[in-house]
């Protein structure tokens, strides 16, 4: 996400993200340069005058090498979380820097549980997360809102005495407006609204006026056979401090100048302290069935297995296991024909639907936050805000339906509502369902999946609130 | 990088005033001598007991009675009257007066100036004009016609379902009071008079060019049998899951990304129309220059939907509405993607009315396969945000119609 | 591993919140509730309709009149209060008789005029993203703040 500075380049087990030494935030053009987890072919140099390196160009033209796909990830299903998760350290980073597939499964979108575990125990070689600047953001806005509550219990106290001297003193200070000092509160408003759109633009690095930086907490060692190996080299006595020096690489660019003083002065025997913390990995990439379907299927980068088997699973089995799992409870075994396909099943649907946005270009994540189904991103989430949100609606005219069971209105308007609050387009994506006769043979066909997805017809249609005081010109 | 829904910093487009409650101060301040309009403060959470709360709770009430209480009149001089006619749904115009006849009504060819049914609604309760019930013959003298007035409740009781239903009555009076200029959509009017106008309306039969672009299907099977095929894949002709980028030699993201494109035939088209999903009303800007004669195409189409008899459109209800509106030409187009995506190539505004609360909901037709994203990474040493170049993928296909 | 049976594809809803609870938001004390009796030492052991979850919150969740609204914030704070878990999955349809059971089997807060009973609802969707919001069993104050 857009705070992410400095997050994916420093985690110490994985750092291939070349860093530049100069800014503290990344050069995210250069991290996800690709858009696909798959490797472009370059031409070697042309040597006009060397005959053999014009033979050799003739010969690369007609046989190119076929590198497109070096590497074949792996991802095994998991009937649990019903979607496919993927562990290996290397393939979580590829897929999440080359076209951001997945999330992590305890993270808001890029996996940095691990980074900020590591941080939270005190570890000075990890440099903060997109998730810790969010805290800090939500800590200040509540910092600000109990302070506004504050005051306008004091101006109500105000008025209530001056209500209460009037009463005493009668016609004394009968007529006299009581001044209340709205201003207060508006400026707080004010600046609660600042708050919230400097954590919106995307490109800005993160400046924040107020230092409240997080305190580190108290080791807590109670759960060691949980998964938590705790191994400081350092006593954590004076870790507690929150160790952070100048000379420290890793140093969040957040931490105010002053608050460096600060601790060198009083701390400055103990500086610089450097601490390692072992912290045993809990989290995964987790692919959703519609992005391990696209990664399987339509780039081929990706092999899934199940529980218990390394062998990978072949397209029409996951097809099959996939759309059984598309609903909660998930359907039975056995209970899903490919070659006698009812079409009218969720993950198709949505599939058709993922697909057609990302053939586009578009990164395309859930949007269960924002109460819609997919999010779109241009280019992906840490350069910009998900400027749609898509709901699918799908259509059944061939089925021969009645007309008018769609959603009710209050539905979307609380949706519309939702999303112009966070700057989103709403989009409604039409999905014409085929029927079981139109879709007949296709998994005896060449390409027949591809025939399948180009019967579910796609229509987009924008929603924006209007206003008729604000069309006029 | 979400703001998870908790946002004060609403876009200013998306405020609209109307959504609060009504504080009648505002009114009375306005209509006193000298008042100035109170400023927009807080609102108020709960009763916290001060008499400062419970007096301009006081104050607002009185406002509102107040302005409940004011007389409305005619003003003698610019009286204009009218005759309401049932047989034929219109009210005929004795003398025409005022501002407001440059854009309603409509003259016949003999002069006589007639209103539809909302127009005389609008008018009489806005107090602009007085409207009389039909001569009816003198029971003593067959002469003498009995020119009986209307009261307000009298025209709304004898004119509503001449407009199509109070749904419609309501949102051309909020589009009017708002300053546009509001006809009906000449399709279907009962009266020939309102069913002529002098301006193009109907989209060219270039019918539903965006799906044209499907013509390039071919171009895009083209694409698949030229380009290297390694031999791994030849070996799985016939297979239905073959993958749509096979190992190979790419130059260029955009090469793959065209051979992710599934081409869809186009969507069912509507043919008959619909009850409740057809533009019910043409809109203009207001503009001085209005002549109501020729008025060139309108600004926007308005559909007045009921939330009582409607849910959201289905497909074959929105392809129906798209149907009945001209393409944006291509000089109009906006150039910023986003914003082409927004608005799409037409539009049409929904005029959704839940008993008396509209809200307007602009439905546009966003093609995204007209607007294919850059797939291949920014040239060399860009730095910080690529230039927001316009999407035409390197292939190349799929724009030219 | 267990057939499409709806039981254990609860469980398997729990010890993805469980986990989610633990690791990305640090909630303590977690302890997992399958049958009336780990609700209620005087209740029978029947299972619940909805394997849920007790834990306690970093922070003081959803609180209508915030305790310390004069006080410097800085103040050492209250132990946060123990809350209920229900874990659904996004693509459940649940009943009003859904949320009834759960509700009923909960016990009564103490002092009830204070606080109506409530749960957490941690709905899990596709690619992992639990969302929590708090259910109340009526209608409670809004915050004002």
């Amino acid at each position: 996400m857009a705070e992410a500075s400095g997050s994916s380049a420093s985690a110490p087990g994985n750092n291939t993200a070349p860093s530049t030494p100069k800014s503290k935030r990344p050069n995210y053009n250069i991290i996800h340069a690709n858009p696909l987890p798959v490797v472009l072919y370059h031409a070697p140099p042309l040597i006009p005058h060397n005959p053999l390196s014009i033979i050799h160009h003739l010969y690369l033209f007609f046989f190119p090498p076929i590198n497109s796909h070096k590497i074949i990830y792996t991802g095994m299903f998991s009937p649990v979380t019903m979607s496919v998760e993927v562990r290996d350290p290397k393939a979580v980073l590829d897929l999440w820097q080359k076209g951001f597939w997945g999330k992590g499964s305890l993270s808001r979108s890029e996996p940095t549980w691990l980074n900020r575990e590591m941080r939270r125990l005190g570890d000075t070689r990890v440099g903060e997360t997109s998730e810790e600047i969010t805290r800090k953001r939500r800590d200040q806005r509540k910092e600000m809102k109990k302070e506004r509550a504050r005051k306008e219990k004091e101006e109500l106290e105000k008025v209530k005495e001056a209500e209460a001297d009037k009463n005493i003193n009668g016609a004394a200070t009968n007529g006299k407006p009581i001044v209340v000092d709205a201003k207060v509160v508006v400026d707080l408003e004010e600046e609660l609204n600042g708050l919230d759109s400097a954590a919106n633009q995307p490109g800005e690095p993160h400046k924040l006026s107020v230092p409240l930086g997080l305190p580190t907490p108290p080791l807590s060692v109670t759960d060691e056979s949980d998964g938590l190996d705790l191994e400081a080299k350092t006593s954590t006595s004076k870790v507690e401090a929150g160790p952070v020096s100048d000379s420290e690489p890793s140093a969040p660019a957040l931490q105010p100048a002053k608050v460096v003083r600060f601790d060198a002065n009083t701390t400055s025997k103990e500086i610089p302290v450097e601490k390692h913390v072992n912290v045993k990995e809990q989290e995964h990439l987790q692919l959703t069935l519609c992005e391990a379907f696209f990664l399987t299927y339509a780039v081929g980068v990706l092999e899934i297995t199940t529980q218990g088997s390394s062998e990978p699973l072949a397209v029409s089995k996951l097809l099959e296991l996939f759309i059984r799992h598309s609903c909660f409870p998930p359907l039975p075994e056995s209970s899903v024909s490919i070659s006698a396909l009812n079409p009218d099943n969720a993950f198709l649907i949505n599939y058709a639907v993922y697909h057609h946005f990302r053939s586009l270009g578009w990164v395309v994540k859930l949007g269960v936050k924002f109460s819609v189904d997919y999010l779109l991103y241009k280019r992906g989430p840490v350069f910009t805000h998900a400027e749609f949100g898509v709901l699918i609606i799908p259509s059944y005219s061939r089925w021969g339906r009645e007309e008018n069971v769609g959603k009710e209105w209050h539905w979307l308007h609380s949706i519309t509502r939702v999303n112009s609050q966070v700057k989103k387009t709403v989009l409604l994506v039409y999905v014409d369902v085929p029927t079981a006769d139109d879709v007949k043979g296709w998994d005896t066909k060449h390409d027949g999946m591809k025939a399948l997805l180009a019967e579910y017809r796609i229509r987009e249609v924008a929603l924006r609130r209007w206003i008729p005081g604000r069309n006029r010109d | 990088m979400e703001t998870d829904g908790v946002s004060g910093g609403l876009e200013d487009v998306d405020i609209d005033l109307s959504d609060e409650t009504q504080d009648f101060r505002f009114l009375a301040a306005l209509t006193k001598k000298g008042g100035s309009i109170p400023k927009r403060g807080e609102k108020d959470f709960e009763p916290d007991g001060t008499n400062l709360q419970s007096n301009s709770l006081d104050d607002s009430r009185n406002a509102m009675f107040e302005a409940l209480a004011v007389e409305r009149m005619h003003t003698g001089k610019n009286r204009v009257t009218a005759t309401w006619h049932p047989s034929r749904g219109l009210a005929k115009v004795h003398t025409q007066r005022g501002v407001l006849f440059k854009s309603m009504g409509r003259a016949d060819k003999f002069g006589t100036m007639w209103l539809l049914p909302e127009e005389l609604i609008y008018m009489v309760e806005r107090g602009s004009l007085e409207c009389f019930y039909e001569d009816t013959p003198g029971v003593i003298d067959e002469s003498i016609g009995i020119n009986v007035p209307m009261s307000v409740q009298a025209v709304y009781a004898a004119t509503l379902e001449f407009t199509g239903g109070l749904e419609r009555y309501q949102v051309y009076a909020n589009l009017r009071r708002s300053g546009y200029v509001v006809y009906r959509n000449p399709d279907g009017q009962y009266d020939e008079l309102f069913k002529t106008v002098g301006y193009e309306y109907k989209p060219v039969d270039k019918s539903n060019q965006g799906w044209r672009v499907w013509g390039l299907v071919g171009i895009f099977g083209s694409l698949f049998t030229q380009t290297f095929q390694s031999g791994w894949t030849s070996a799985r002709q016939g297979d239905p899951f073959r993958p749509m980028i096979p190992p190979g030699a790419y130059r260029t993201y955009a090469e793959m990304y065209t051979r992710l494109l599934v081409p869809r035939p186009p969507a069912p088209k509507r043919i008959e129309g619909d009850a409740h999903f057809n533009v019910t009303f043409h809109v203009w800007k207001p503009r001085p220059n209005f002549k109501k004669s020729a008025p060139g195409p309108p600004d926007f189409h308005v559909c007045v939907v009921s939330t009582k008899d409607t849910r959201l459109p289905s497909l074959l209800q929105v392809e129906g509405l798209f149907g009945g509106i001209p393409e944006t030409e291509d000089s109009e187009k906006p150039k910023n993607m986003f914003m082409a995506l927004k608005d799409g190539r037409r539009g049409v505004i929904l005029a959704v009315v839940d008993y008396g609360v509209i809200s307007f909901m602009k439905f546009s037709d966003s093609r995204f396969m007209d607007h294919k994203l850059d797939v291949d990474p920014p040239p060399k040493g860009a730095k910080g945000k690529a230039p927001a170049r316009n999407f035409q993928a390197k292939g190349g296909q799929g724009k030219k119609r | 591993m267990a057939t499409a049976d709806g039981a254990s594809h609860l469980l398997g809803l729990r010890s993805i919140v469980r986990s989610n609870l633990e690791y990305q938001h640090y909630w303590t004390d977690l302890r997992l509730l399958n049958t009336f009796a780990d609700l209620n030492i005087n209740a029978q052991g029947d299972p619940l309709t909805r394997p849920m979850i007790h834990g306690r919150p970093p922070d003081q969740l959803y609180n209508p009149e915030p305790a310390s609204t004069t006080e410097s914030s800085s103040q050492q704070k209250p132990t946060p209060e123990m809350e209920y878990v229900l874990p659904v999955h996004l693509d459940e349809k649940l009943t009003l008789r859904t949320w009834a059971a759960v509700f009923d089997a909960l016990p009564t807060p103490p002092g009830d005029n204070y606080r109506k009973k409530r749960i957490v609802v941690a709905v899990i969707s596709g690619d992992s993203t639990v969302v929590y919001y708090i259910m109340h069993d009526g209608i409670v104050k809004p915050r004002q703040n």
